[in-house]
């Protein structure tokens, strides 16, 4: 299952390698769909169905939709206009990012059994015990999609 | 049995690649992109934590962070949009040498 997991990240890395380099923005929104169909089923395959199945859900079916439109409403859709000095500041990045993920899997122990989602658990997990979480996400995203609109509203009303 | 540190191993090069957008692109939506890709290789390797030893609460805690790569993709396609409006463009740099011009 593992062998099966590294295989479909592999694909999806190329997908997401698409989706910077694609002078198409359209076509790099419609590569990042693949890169969270791609990464759902990876994670069905470990046996994390429920995640999995909320990643091609919410991700893949809203998210990256989301991200269509943006492309598809956008004035100038060809093009990759790099930042300067992109070069250096990345690099600097990944050596950083590099050493850090060698000290994550050093400290994250953990081997792979036979998984299955458990439902219940999750929602007695989601509901109960991080409800409170939960229900300060659910604000989060009331509020920031009201300050969106209101940002928009206040645009039109200026003209 | 399989060890989890193969697995981030395995991820590690979508999120890598994801911040490299994040830094090396100028084009807002296409930086709404890479963000995406950043979340998803999180919500990813929540996920085979959760298969490998965080058992429920891995799975819960990618679902949170679904839910902020929604919130965060909500409020990008806003503010997006509010930049083609106003700019006719969406390169974050060129809005903010224009900022620079009407200030000074």
């Amino acid at each position: 299952m593992i062998e099966a997991y590294i295989l479909i990240m592999g694909v999806a890395t190329a997908f997401a390698a698409a989706v910077l380099w694609d002078p198409d923005l359209v076509r790099a929104a419609a590569s990042l769909i693949m890169v969270f169909l791609l990464s759902g089923f990876a994670l069905l395959a470990l046996g994390a169905w429920f995640i999995g199945a909320m990643q091609v859900l919410l991700g893949a079916g809203a998210v990256a939709i989301i991200a269509l439109y943006a492309a598809l409403t956008s004035r100038k859709r060809t093009e990759v206009l790099k930042s300067p000095k992109a070069g250096s500041i990345a690099a600097i990045t990944l050596g950083i990012l590099g050493i850090s993920v060698g000290l994550l899997t050093l400290s994250t122990p953990g081997t792979f059994t036979i998984y299955s989602s458990n439902a219940y658990k999750i929602a007695e997990l989601l509901f109960k015990d991080i409800g409170l979480t939960v229900a300060l996400s659910l604000l989060m995203i009331v509020a920031l999609i009201a300050s969106a609109y209101i940002v928009r509203y206040l645009y039109v009303r200026g003209e | 049995m399989a060890e989890l540190g193969p697995a981030i191993w395995a991820t590690i090069p979508i999120f890598v690649l994801g911040l490299y957008g994040v830094i090396a692109r100028r084009n807002l939506i296409r930086i709404m992109l890479a963000l995406e890709i950043v979340g998803a290789a999180t919500v990813t390797i929540l996920g085979a934590a959760a298969a490998a030893n965080w058992q429920d609460m891995g799975e819960v805690l990618g679902l949170l962070a679904l839910v902020a790569i929604g919130i965060e993709g909500a409020f990008l396609v806003a503010l997006a949009t509010l930049m083609n409006e106003v700019l006719g463009d969406t390169d974050v740099i060129l809005f903010k040498e224009r900022r620079r011009g009407e200030e000074e």
